[in-house]
């Protein structure tokens, strides 16, 4: 199986005030003893996270951060990409990067996890798309 | 990717052309006296990065009072 993991679903693993963090580590703790999931991550997420982390961490260390991201089955937004995710943009009813992740997903055939409602509204459409905690109780739990 | 069987002489002597098909997602069932005894696979790479991820120290976590939602929509607009 493979999933998207949403930028919002690293940040709330990050921040830990989060009210959600809890629920995004169980979910990450389990997704390390399933070896059946590949996590798929656009490099738009990368970037996101380090946005936030710069902006949140003083002498944030990006090189540290990109150790992890470059573990994961990357995809980078390439020109040959971009053709194939224009046509889901004129149907896709959010911003650029939202329609891009939904895009993505459908494109590599991914469950998309994300803790943001209006993106997980509209992907519905689309794709699979779970909260950390349902994809936790219905999929990796059941 | 198909799962193979494999014998542990074929292991031995194709040992650089398994790595490399190890690599790109293979998985082999080594078989030793006729029998299967184990199964080769590929480390999942996504095992490795949340692995790395679960072991981040304090210095790459951090307390906001907006919810991670709110700090993306931030920066993504």
């Amino acid at each position: 199986m493979k999933i998207l993991l949403d930028s919002s679903v690293f940040i709330s693993f990050l921040n830990d005030a989060d009210i959600l963090h809890n629920k995004t580590t169980a979910l990450f703790r389990t997704l390390l003893q399933d070896k059946e999931v590949i996590v798929i991550t656009p490099v738009l997420v990368f970037l996101e996270v380090a946005h936030i982390l710069h902006k949140q961490i003083n002498d944030f260390d990006e090189a540290s951060v990109l150790t992890i991201f470059e573990k994961y089955e990357k995809i980078d937004l390439t020109f040959s990409l971009a053709l194939e995710i224009i046509p889901f943009l004129k149907k896709i009813n959010l911003k650029t990067s939202d329609a891009i992740f939904i895009a993505v997903a459908k494109l590599t055939k991914a469950t998309l996890i994300t803790w943001d409602k209006k993106l997980e509204k509209e992907a519905k459409k689309f794709i699979d798309v779970q909260t950390p905690k349902t994809f936790l109780t219905t999929t990796l739990l059941e | 990717m198909q799962l193979q069987t494999i014998s542990v002489k074929e292991l031995r002597n194709n040992m650089p052309k398994i790595i490399k098909a190890l690599q790109k997602g293979a998985n082999y069932t080594l078989i030793y006296r006729s029998k299967p005894v184990a199964k080769i696979e590929p480390v999942s790479s996504s095992y490795e990065g949340l692995k790395k991820l679960l072991e981040l120290g304090p210095s790459f976590h951090f307390r906001s009072k907006k919810s991670s939602v709110e700090l993306v929509r931030e920066v993504r607009g």
